[in-house]
């Protein structure tokens, strides 16, 4: 089926459409929305709601993109909207934890469920590279996650984020430098333990 | 050589990306310095765990999983176009159905009587009242017997 015929069966609602689209392009979907949350399961949640909003708005594609870039954009804007309300979600938690003065709930909500199963030092670089990539300005984290985890060429890159090449060098250089900044003090501190 | 000049080239340096000579003086400086050797390894396990993540599957039986929640979905969603347009056309059908009862009706009545036209009627009208006016009850009376 080409992309073509994808789209127009998609819009017609088509039923082969719709499970080729999703048999097809799942592992994208959950992987990159997963690169940028940092847990499989929730990413797996969010492709859900990420393939519905690809059949409900696929008729704004106008193919002035490639239908993979297009989806490219629907997965960053869900991921980031997603971590962003994470983030607000944190927040409030950690004025709750602040003004609770329970030592037992803090156990409790600082945990990640999903990397219980991780040996203690994976765990923590997990950690420490899930903080590291979440503490970076939003364009850089999405131009190297896009570059470093999923290969994507500076120009595929510039393509989904409407920028230039150029930028995106530049956003990306400037994502490597700030982690190689982090993970000096943090391999530092860890290597004073 | 200076540490920090290994901290700023960690990627570069582990991407090939740095001219022979500088990777020459920093694999040196590395074979030499401590913290700078467990920076790398550090850095080493970031790349191994970013690694790991790209080879990370996702659930086999996610797709039936998904393509369910879109059928759900679109099914919800038809369901609730058609609780908005059900009462649009039930109000559709009763004026329908009351413009047939009205095209019905004229189309009987004017089949009985003919086309209702104005002029004509005012010209019965006219007619009527030229008879009355000339011919008295009485004589229409003796006329009928």
């Amino acid at each position: 089926m080409t992309d073509r015929e994808l789209i127009e069966g998609v819009s017609r609602r088509d039923k082969a459409a719709i499970n080729y689209l999703v048999n097809n392009y799942q592992k994208r979907v959950i992987k990159t929305a997963y690169y940028f949350i940092g847990n499989l399961e929730d990413a797996e949640d969010l492709s859900q709601e990420i393939f519905l909003e690809i059949i409900k708005s696929i008729g704004s594609f106008r193919g002035t993109s490639s239908f993979s870039t297009w989806l490219y954009r629907i997965i960053v804007n869900r991921s980031i909207n997603v971590i962003r309300k994470n983030k607000r979600r944190n927040i409030f938690s950690s004025f709750e934890r602040l003004f609770q003065k329970s030592g037992e709930s803090e156990d409790i909500t600082g945990q990640e469920p999903s990397n219980d199963c991780e040996p203690l030092d994976e765990k923590e670089t997990r950690d420490f590279l899930n903080n590291a990539i979440s503490g970076l300005p939003e364009n850089q984290r999405i131009a190297f996650v896009l570059n470093k985890y999923e290969e994507l060429s500076y120009k595929e890159i510039a393509d989904i984020m409407n920028l230039s090449v150029s930028s995106v060098e530049s956003l990306i250089h400037r994502a490597k430098s700030n982690l190689q900044k982090r993970l000096a003090i943090h391999f530092s501190q860890y290597s004073k333990k | 050589m200076d540490c920090r000049i290994v901290q700023h080239n960690l990627f570069t340096y582990r991407e090939n990306d740095l001219p022979p000579g500088i990777t020459r003086d920093i694999e040196a400086h590395i074979s030499e310095c401590e913290s700078c050797k467990k920076l790398l390894a550090g850095f080493q396990s970031v790349e191994t765990l970013i690694e790991k993540d790209r080879a990370a599957e996702p659930n086999p039986f996610i797709a039936t999983r998904i393509i369910l929640y879109i059928e759900n979905d679109l099914a919800r969603q038809s369901k609730k176009r058609g609780l908005i347009l059900r009462p649009i056309l039930v109000t559709l059908t009763v004026l329908g159905a009351v413009a047939l009862g009205y095209t019905i009706g004229k189309s009987g009545f004017d089949r009985i009587i003919g086309p209702v036209d104005n002029n004509n009627q005012i010209e019965n009208l006219k007619t009527e009242l030229y008879i009355h006016d000339f011919i008295d009850e009485n004589t229409t009376l003796i006329i009928n017997e």
